[in-house]
């Protein structure tokens, strides 16, 4: 099942054109320059802004596509992002977030912090599982909002910037992390950075956008 | 040259006080603290007038429920005790929280969350306007136009509800209650709520809703998870503010409420009163210690509204700061 | 992927911001369906007319918005249950507010005749025919004690708002704060204050201590109002003055006030809509009198007191009389709120 952008994106002034295939169990790497667009496209393909022209879809699944007038809800999309600027709910524990997805998704109460319970561990942050979101540090959060966007076993993964957030000194364990995490992951993935390096460390198929 | 110093120093630019300035500065203190000063004078000459009162009967004013002076000549055969009226207070705008937060919150969401765009604004208008409706407004079509409705409904629930203790009555006179000043003062502070609400509502983090959406939440999802906690001290500011403004009214209850002298917890019946209303009825006949009396009243009720404000503005203000 | 699977799983596609044709159906439907569950509440119940029917009607649209989206899961269901409950809410509380209006303007047309804003109650007892008397003492009554209130007011409320962002004093915080508690002293506690003072002093009702007391409770809108737009100026703009040499005093009257003019007019027709209706402090204070006079020593008339007096009266045309004058009063409050709201957003859009 492969997700199959080929779509003009428009934000105000802002217009940017996109033709990419990623297939299942792929990794597609995006580097851009800030400004290149990295986020809209994000936001497009989670759902929260349409396109303009053209067609998103994944497998037979037409996600939007203003000619044939089919546009799907974010939440049926079924595809996790972990935002740039991460945004965790700040008056909510670490389990209580990575649960909301699932919850959202009509999972019971106990069998949603359970999962939620067993992602946050396969990150590395089960001793934060209690904690408010609000007092975390660059890194944790980082592992929190990733273990977030897993734990809906979503069909396609979107990481924005997934680095960014992190300290010098946490970066590698991070990107093993993240690493891992696409490693294993069975649908469409794809992450954007500016930064060349992380990006070719994560994935295998490296694209440049430029506007 | 080595020994010269010329690096930099870093400078605010700030005024430099002249005279004029120092003058300046002397009168605008004096005339702000000119308003702080009122506040002051309010409790000072309030206290001096109705301390006679608080001397005769202490601790009795404020628990007992008799307002009554046979002969207004002389001092000792006056009885004076505001509890049934603190009561009142209380039942009536505890009625008005009750109805108008809900209501509020309901209000608040729509404008900002549900209503089509182009609305927005002309309803954001329309609710500062409601709240600018002077209460005497609000006290004659309460008077006129409310209140044979809440007559009918009264009758109605204590019909099916009587075995409730509250909704019972010992005679059949439904009308002037608390129920009906308490739907009345709710009607007043809904939208004084509804603004604060909005407006709190309005600054929730616009990218923390998206990202409920984007983990598959409704728009529901998004505003119970975001909206709603991170409104909450500021609704209950504003409804802090809109208790203040019910306890307070005057007018609209004086319409509304039969004045009984007694405690009345039910509040279908025909009897109550509150603290305000009851200065505005024993005004107009008042004899010199009697007045001395109401000004007491004045008092008690303006320390319990002061507090409730301070509380209210403090909420607020700290609702207002964190982002 | 087997494609038949796929079929199965993809939810019916729909743009959220433009409603499609189903979803306009399906709310459509909802809402028919509701109205007529409304019209059967008050044919089997005691529920009665408009009223009865919005009940109905209420308490039906988030049942039959459950009925029909529970098959969808609960997340949906909650979804479509809370959009009608609050859209359902907010209906009600509309209808209090359109009855205001609606009962103010049918009520209060019907004592008007030619000179009902020219002609005052001297002469008319107010149980006289309509065409008889008018409200013009307690406009003008209105009218003096306000200005009044405002020549105070005004001026302290914005210097109060200067002291808290211009001069950032010691007390700047205990300023703010207390101008906001005080907004919330109850009116008839200021009218209270100014008898035991102001009336006792002088021995009288007067027109003065009216004004007075409605100082007090224009005061923290003015100064708060006068905060807010004050905090507008760009404090680049101060810099740039201090940097050409100018005093705070000359930085305040020739730069920071005349940027703002229009906004301190707001905050002084803010307060006068706050107390243009005020009734129980003038009770206290200022009385009430029946002929036109610019005496303002003596007892004076006002509007709210001309509506709650002949309210208290009692007989039909008094009434009458009363909802005449609270459409006067109304109309003054509605004009007030649009000048308030034209300059307001004239600043706005100069920013």
């Amino acid at each position: 099942m492969s997700l199959v952008v080929d779509a003009t994106i428009a934000r105000g002034e802002f217009s940017l054109s996109v033709n990419l295939h990623v297939d299942a169990g792929e990794t597609l790497g995006l580097v851009g320059r800030n400004g290149a667009g990295k986020s809209t496209l994000i936001q497009a393909l989670a759902g929260l802004i349409p396109v303009k022209s053209g067609s998103i879809s994944l497998g037979d699944d037409v996600w939007d596509s203003p000619a044939r007038g089919c546009f799907v809800q974010p939440e049926d999309r079924h595809c996790a992002v972990m935002f740039q600027d991460i945004r965790l709910f700040p008056h909510m524990t670490c389990l209580d977030n990575v649960a909301f997805g699932l919850r959202s998704d009509g999972v019971r109460r106990e069998e949603a912090r359970d999962r939620a319970r067993e992602q946050l561990t396969k990150v590395g942050a089960d001793e934060l599982i209690e904690r408010r979101a609000s007092g975390l540090s660059g890194g944790q959060a980082q592992r929190v909002a990733l273990a977030r966007a897993l734990a809906l076993e979503p069909r396609v993964l979107l990481l924005d910037e997934p680095l960014s957030a992190v300290d010098a000194a946490s970066r590698p364990m991070l990107r093993d992390l993240v690493g891992e995490a696409l490693e294993s992951f069975k649908g469409a993935a794809i992450v954007v950075s500016h930064d060349e390096a992380d990006i070719g460390v994560l994935t295998g198929v490296i694209h440049n956008l430029v506007c | 040259m080595t020994d010269l110093d010329i690096s930099p120093v870093h400078r605010e630019v700030a005024p430099h006080y002249t005279l004029v300035d120092r003058v300046f500065r002397r009168f605008v203190t004096a005339a702000a603290l000119f308003s702080l000063a009122v506040l002051a004078l309010i409790f000072i000459f309030l206290l001096q007038r109705g301390f006679v009162i608080f001397r005769d009967f202490g601790f009795s004013f404020i628990t007992t429920s008799k307002w009554e002076m046979i002969d207004p000549a002389d001092t000792a055969t006056a009885v004076f005790g505001i509890g049934a009226m603190l009561v009142g207070s209380v039942i009536t705008a505890a009625i008005a929280v009750l109805i108008a937060v809900p209501f509020a919150v309901a209000t608040a969401l729509f404008i900002e969350f549900y209503s089509p765009r182009l609305l927005r604004n002309p309803l954001t208008a329309l609710l500062d306007l409601v709240a600018a409706i002077p209460s005497v407004i609000y006290g004659i079509w309460g008077y006129v136009v409310l209140l044979p409705l809440v007559t009918g409904w009264s009758a109605t629930l204590n019909k099916y509800l009587d075995w409730i203790p509250i909704f019972s009555v010992r005679t059949p006179i439904f009308g002037r209650s608390p129920l009906m000043a308490g739907m009345l003062l709710a009607i007043m502070i809904l939208p004084i709520i509804t603004s604060v609400a909005r407006e709190v509502y309005a600054q929730a983090p616009r990218d923390l809703i998206d990202a409920t959406y984007a983990l598959g939440a409704t728009k529901w999802g998004g505003i119970k998870a975001v909206v709603l906690p991170f409104g909450r001290s500021g609704l209950v500011g504003g409804t802090m503010l809109g208790l203040g403004r019910a306890l307070g009214e005057t007018i609209a209850v004086y319409l509304t409420l039969n004045l009984v002298y007694e405690v009345n917890f039910k509040i279908l019946a025909s009897a109550g009163g509150n603290v305000a209303s009851m200065i505005a009825t024993k005004f107009g006949e008042a004899s010199p210690y009697e007045l001395k009396g109401l000004m007491a009243a004045g008092l008690v009720l303006f320390l319990v509204t002061l507090a409730v404000n301070a509380v209210a503005s403090f909420i607020v203000n700290r609702s207002r700061g964190v982002v | 992927m087997n494609a038949d699977l796929l079929t199965e799983t993809i939810p019916e596609p729909r743009r959220p911001w433009d409603h499609s044709r189903s979803t306009a159906l399906r709310v459509l439907a909802l809402v028919a369906l509701s109205g007529m569950f409304g019209r059967l509440a008050t044919s089997l119940t005691g529920l009665e007319g408009l009223l009865g029917w919005y009940v109905g009607f209420a308490l039906a649209l988030p049942f039959l918005a459950f009925v029909g989206s529970v098959r969808h899961g609960w997340n949906l269901a909650s979804d479509r249950i809370a959009t009608s409950l609050i859209s359902v809410a907010f209906a009600a509380v509309t209808i209090p507010w359109a009855s205001i209006f609606i009962e103010v303007g049918r009520k209060g047309i019907d004592a008007f005749h030619g000179s009902y804003l020219t002609s005052d109650m001297r002469v008319t007892p107010s149980s006289d025919p309509l065409q008889f008397g008018g409200v013009a003492h307690a406009i003008v009554g209105t009218l003096l004690m306000v200005l009044m209130a405002s020549l105070i007011a005004v001026p302290l409320g914005i210097v109060a708002a200067i002291y808290v962002v211009e001069i950032k004093g010691r007390l700047a915080g205990l300023v703010r704060f207390l101008t906001q508690a005080m907004s919330g002293v109850p009116s008839i506690v200021a009218g209270l204050f100014v008898y035991s003072t102001v009336v006792i002093f002088f021995g009288g009702f007067s027109g003065i201590a009216g004004a007075l007391a409605l100082v007090i409770l224009m005061l923290p809108t003015v100064a708060r109002t006068s905060e807010e737009v004050l905090k507008i100026v760009p404090s680049e703009l101060r810099s740039a003055s201090y940097a050409l040499g100018a005093t705070q005093s000359r930085t305040t009257f020739k730069v920071v006030l005349p940027t703002i003019a229009s906004g301190l007019v707001t905050a002084a027709v803010l307060g006068i809509a706050r107390v243009v209706g005020e009734t129980a402090p003038l009770i206290l204070t200022a009385s009430y009198f029946t002929a036109t006079s610019f005496k303002i020593s003596d007892p004076l008339a006002s509007l709210p007191i001309y509506i709650f007096s002949n309210l208290g009266i009692g007989n039909e045309n008094a009434t009458a009389r009363a909802w005449g004058g609270s459409l006067v009063l109304l109309g003054v409050v509605f004009v007030l709120f649009l000048i308030a709201r034209l300059i307001g957003s004239r600043i706005t859009r100069k920013k």
